[in-house]
C-alpha cells in the first residue's frame, strides 16, 4: 500500500516496482484514506510518506501499531531529515528511504523490510542526544504550535486545560532544549515532527 | 519514466499558480490562523512538487522547491517575518524560469530527434542540465 498524496511519486513507484516481486495493491493520498483502506484491504507492506496533507507519515504508523497492525512501513522523505530514522523507528516503522529516484534503492529497502530488517537511511543525520522524544500529546501541541495556534487554541482544539497546556508547552521546551515558542517549532520542524 | 517527467512539466505552472494565490490570501489575511493556513497549503504543495521533482531526479529544480518551500515555513514564524514571503515570491520566479526552461529543452531535443508530437517529454539527459539563473 502506497500512502503518498503526489500522483506522480505514486506512479514513479508503482513504474519503479514493476517487474520485481512487489506490487502496488492499494494506493491513498492522506492518512485518513490510508486507515480506511487499511482497514478494508489486507497489505503485506506499507509505504509512506513523510509530509502528508493532513498528518504526518510517522503518526499514521503509530495509530497502527497502537491499534494493533502489525505490518510493516517504510517511511519515505523528499529529503534528509534530521532525526527521522529515530522518530520513525518510535512510530513503529521498519524503515525510511528517501525520494532520491533510485529504483534500486527502494527495492533493497523494501526487500530488507520484508525480510524482517531494519532499513533506515544513513542520510538523515541522526537526533541530537539532547532531544528527547515527545510523548504523543506532546506531539499534538507541536503540531498546534506550527500552526500558529495560542495556548488557548490549543486547549479548546485537544480539549485539555489552559494548565495541562503550559505543563505541556515547557516539558516540550525541556525536551527539545530550547526557551521560545519558535525556536520549539523550528527544531520540530528539523526533527520531522511539526 | 519519460512520461511521468511530461506529466510533471505539464502540470507543475498550475501549482506553482496555486502557491502564488496563497501568498495573495497571506497577504490580504488579519488573522494569525488564516495566516497559518496559507503558509500551511503553500508549503506544502511545494514540498509535494519539490519531492516529485527529486524523485524524478529534476535535480535542480528540486533544491529551489525545497528552499521555496523552507522560506513559506519561515513565514510562519512569531514575528510573520514579510521578508519570508517577499522571499518565497522571488523563488517562485526563479522556479517558473527554470520550468519554463524544461519545457522548452523538452520541446527543443524532440524538434531535433524529429519528433512529430510535440507534446511529450525530455530525455533524462536534457533534464539533467543545469539550469542556468534567470537573472544570469
Amino acid at each position: 500500500l502506497v500512502v503518498e498524496d503526489d500522483a506522480i511519486v505514486r506512479e514513479w513507484v508503482r513504474l519503479a516496482l514493476e517487474g520485481s516481486e512487489f506490487s502496488v495493491g492499494g494506493e491513498a493520498p492522506t492518512t485518513a484514506a490510508a486507515l480506511d483502506l487499511v482497514g478494508r484491504r489486507r497489505a503485506d507492506l506499507l509505504l509512506v510518506d513523510l509530509r502528508l496533507p493532513d498528518r504526518l507519515g510517522t503518526e499514521l504508523v503509530r495509530e497502527l501499531r497502537q491499534s494493533g497492525n502489525p505490518t510493516p512501513a517504510v517511511i519515505i522523505s523528499a529529503r534528509a531529515e534530521p532525526g527521522l530514522n529515530e522518530s520513525a523507528r518510535e512510530a513503529g516503522a521498519q524503515g525510511a528511504v528517501l525520494k532520491r529516484g533510485s529504483v534500486q534503492e527502494l527495492l533493497d529497502a523494501l526487500r530488507r523490510v520484508v525480510r524482517g530488517e531494519e532499513a533506515f537511511d544513513p542520510s538523515h543525520p541522526r537526533r541530537s542526544p539532547r532531544r528527547a522524544a515527545l510523548s504523543p500529546r506532546e506531539r499534538e501541541v507541536v503540531h498546534l504550535l506550527a500552526t500558529g495556534a495560542t495556548n488557548r487554541e490549543i486547549s479548546e482544539q485537544l480539549g485539555i486545560g489552559a494548565e495541562t497546556v503550559k505543563t505541556l508547552v515547557s516539558r516540550i521546551y525541556e525536551k527539545l532544549g530550547v526557551k521560545r515558542r519558535a525556536e520549539a517549532v523550528a527544531v520540530a520542524h528539523e526533527l520531522g515532527i511539526s | 519514466l519519460r512520461e511521468l517527467v511530461a506529466v510533471y512539466l505539464l502540470g507543475a505552472p498550475s501549482r506553482i499558480q496555486r502557491i502564488e494565490l496563497q501568498l495573495d490570501v497571506l497577504d490580504g489575511a488579519r488573522l494569525p490562523s488564516e495566516r497559518a493556513t496559507a503558509i500551511a497549503a503553500a508549503a506544502h504543495e511545494a514540498h509535494s512538487l519539490s519531492g516529485a521533482a527529486e524523485t524524478l531526479r529534476l535535480e535542480p529544480l528540486a533544491t529551489h522547491l525545497e528552499r521555496l518551500e523552507l522560506a513559506l515555513r519561515d513565514a510562519n514564524g512569531p514575528g510573520d517575518d514579510p521578508s519570508s514571503a517577499a522571499h518565497a515570491r522571488e523563488l517562485l520566479g526563479t522556479i517558473s524560469t527554470a520550468l519554463a526552461e524544461l519545457r522548452g529543452r523538452s520541446l527543443a531535443h524532440h524538434r531535433a530527434l524529429g519528433s512529430s508530437n510535440q507534446n511529450v517529454e525530455p530525455s533524462p539527459a536534457v533534464l539533467s542540465k543545469p539550469i542556468a539563473p534567470p537573472c544570469a
